[in-house]
């Protein structure tokens, strides 16, 4: 092995391979930091410039492409509360508040950081333990995945926003919109009424930005109206306070390094398991951060470790999706399918043979993961103070250009604007649901992973002839069921004793 | 400044019976009733719906008889908004809107620089020197990335 990963290393480090790997690491932070745009869009975008590049020249490519990107959206999500990418979503809610109380150096200096921890503990758990960790994603069956996505799904609705039951509701919600459109399983349309556009379901991204994005920027709005003639010509962020705000000390690092490490053990498991992705790990690593946390009152109101959980797991989880791709040929999210298509380009098959007739390929892989965080720490350290200048136009230019910035990026997904319609339907609902204290986190997260918990509880009692007992028939089911029962009982007891505050705000004040 | 203020106990019981209502609406016009449902659990496209109305109502229920409790009867905590305020709001959604509806027809950049304007103006920006440069290249550098970067076609 040792062997294979020197061979790998000397593959990359080579001043062609290293340049282009700065510019995919840069072509990714800069397109996954446009709100709208993501990764994926980047690797479709730059397939075609791999058609005249070798094997491993492509890979190194397109891997730093598809590392930058998942970066790159927690760049605008902590400047501007607009998440680039889906998966730096869970970021805005602890980042764009440090960044309104001028902390936003350190906010991206941590985003950084633990992104760059979280993706290398996930390629070590990909070099080192990437058969094992196969091994397990086969113990789970439909009713262990049905489990799973509940206990997620409890977690993030009990401890988030002030109450519990509007933190399920809100969870619920999100599962209901996510049965907008055919059902899985049988063709048959459902809530559709007769529309096209429904029958394929929501665009997931113009939900998001609806729910989450909008109400976030109106209420930033709102408040210009209290501020005094003049000063909405001010900043949006405020400059920092001291030089303590703009970087991460070693001792803040410190205390936020069991929290990357326990956010990046959760990005593993959610990249190695299909279908669940970074986006559900960010919020479910945020939930366990602040429950774990003896300042839970600080999370959603600009806490570092929540932007520490958030990226270390939604990155945790890049070297982890390789796992089902490399042993089985099974791509973990969109990204990685993308990847694969461009690895069947060059000639690549991935499953079980690929370890024994491409050792050398896959060495590259796991070196060019490693190699390209190494690259994004000292490229984003040099680079952060540029973007983080966009903190230092005003209020109310910035605000117009954000919100014109969603609309373009929302159309762009997918050049239809009825997308832009659902966003602004969605925005709102948000802004209600927002007014009345229910939380949206759970109703994202819900959204997630509603198709997966449909598709699994359905087949679960399938096969069980529609018995319940399924659900209980092996251990990682009770462990699931222990897990969702303690968690609610804590959250119950702790809020009694407490008298009730929140653990998560996610206003973003 | 004029401000709304709302009750939080009285927003969260109307929340509550909104979502009953829903509920209702979902298991008995919505979901889809010609679908078979099995006996027991029902393995049909109706059967997540089916619990997503039953989990509505039951949660729903809950939270509204929260709000009979002591607890919640001591919480004398308000929404406030100021009427400004939602102007402002209303202006800068509507700006979406207007985006929306109008950017197939009077073409991507002239829409998005007039709105970007307006906004800007709305939200109390009065120099020319930064709303003129910021109209005019943000819908630019958004159509260049778009038509040569990503070769889309804006509209």
């Amino acid at each position: 092995m040792l062997e294979g990963l020197l061979s790998g290393f000397g593959n990359v480090f080579t001043i062609d391979h290293l340049l282009l790997l700065f510019g995919g690491v840069m072509v990714g932070v800069i397109v996954g930091c446009i709100p709208g745009l993501n990764g994926l869009m980047a690797i479709t975008l730059c397939i075609p410039l791999t058609y005249v590049m070798d094997l491993n020249t492509a890979l190194i490519f397109l891997l730093g492409i598809y590392n930058g990107g998942i970066y790159g959206g927690s760049i605008s999500a902590i400047l501007l509360g607009t998440p680039g990418a889906a998966c730096a979503t869970c970021t805005v809610l602890d980042g764009f508040p440090m960044a309104l109380k001028g902390q936003s150096g350190k906010a991206l200096k941590m985003a950084l950081f633990a992104s760059v921890q979280g993706c290398i503990t996930s390629c070590l758990v990909l070099i080192f333990f990437a058969r094992p960790v196969s091994r397990l994603a086969l113990y789970f069956g439909p009713d262990e995945y049905t489990l799973l996505v509940l206990m997620a799904l409890t977690m993030v609705g009990a401890v988030a926003g002030e109450s519990m039951i509007k933190g399920l509701l809100a969870a619920v919600l999100g599962i209901w919109l996510s049965t907008i459109g055919m059902d899985p399983l049988a063709a048959i349309s459902r809530y559709s009424l007769g529309n096209t556009y429904l029958m394929n379901g929501l665009q997931r991204t113009a939900v998001f930005f609806g729910l989450l994005t909008m109400p976030m920027i109106l209420n930033q709005i709102e408040k210009i109206a209290h501020q005094k003639p003049g000063e909405q010509r001010t900043s949006l962020l405020p400059p920092p306070a001291s030089k303590a705000d703009t970087r991460v000390s070693f001792k803040e690092w410190l205390s936020a390094l069991p929290t990357m490490i326990r956010g990046s053990l959760i990005g593993v498991v959610f990249g190695a398991l299909p279908a669940l992705g970074a986006t559900p790990a960010a919020f479910f690593s945020y939930q366990v951060a602040s429950q774990h946390s003896k300042h839970k009152e600080q999370f959603g109101k600009g806490c570092l470790q929540g932007v520490a959980a958030s990226e270390s797991a939604n990155n945790g989880t890049v070297g982890a999706t390789f796992v089902p791709l490399l042993a089985f040929g099974i791509p973990g999210d969109s990204d990685t399918a993308m990847l694969l298509t461009a690895f069947m380009i060059k000639g690549i098959s991935m499953g079980p043979t690929l370890f024994t007739q491409h050792q050398d390929t896959v060495y590259t892989i796991y070196t060019a993961l490693i190699s390209s965080n190494l690259v994004l720490l000292v490229a984003m350290l040099l680079m952060l103070r540029f973007f983080n200048k966009i903190s230092k136009a005003p209020q109310s230019v910035i605000f117009p250009c954000v919100l014109m910035a969603c609309c373009i990026g929302i159309y762009a997904m997918r050049q239809n604007i009825t997308d832009v319609f659902v966003m602004i339907i969605f925005a709102v609902i948000g802004y209600v649901l927002k007014l009345m204290d229910f939380p949206s986190a759970p109703a994202i997260l819900g959204m997630l992973l509603g198709g997966t918990f449909e598709r699994s509880i359905r087949q679960s009692l399938l096969i069980s002839k529609n018995s319940l007992s399924i659900f209980f028939s092996s251990a990682i089911d009770w462990i699931f069921w222990a897990i969702i029962v303690v968690v609610i009982v804590s959250v119950i007891l702790s809020r009694r004793k407490k008298n009730v505050k929140p653990v998560v705000n996610t206003e973003g004040e | 400044m004029e401000i709304i203020k709302l009750k939080k106990i009285r927003v969260t019981q109307v929340a509550s019976l909104g979502f009953i209502v829903f509920a209702l609406l979902l298991y008995f016009v919505f979901n889809p009733r010609w679908v078979p449902d099995n006996r027991t659990f029902g393995v049909s496209p109706r059967t997540v719906p089916n619990l997503c109305a039953y989990a509505f109502a039951a949660l729903g229920l809950v939270l509204f008889l929260q709000t009979f409790g002591k607890k919640a009867k001591a919480d004398t905590s308000i929404v406030e908004l100021s009427l400004q305020g939602i102007k402002m709001m209303a202006v800068s959604f509507l700006s979406v809107v207007a985006w929306a509806v109008c950017v197939k027809t009077t073409h991507y950049i002239p829409t998005t620089g007039i709105l970007l304007c307006v906004d800007m103006l709305v939200l109390g920006q009065r120099n020319w020197k930064v709303i003129l440069p910021v109209m005019i290249l943000f819908p630019l550098a958004f159509w260049a990335l778009f038509t040569y970067g990503f070769k889309m076609t804006m509209p």
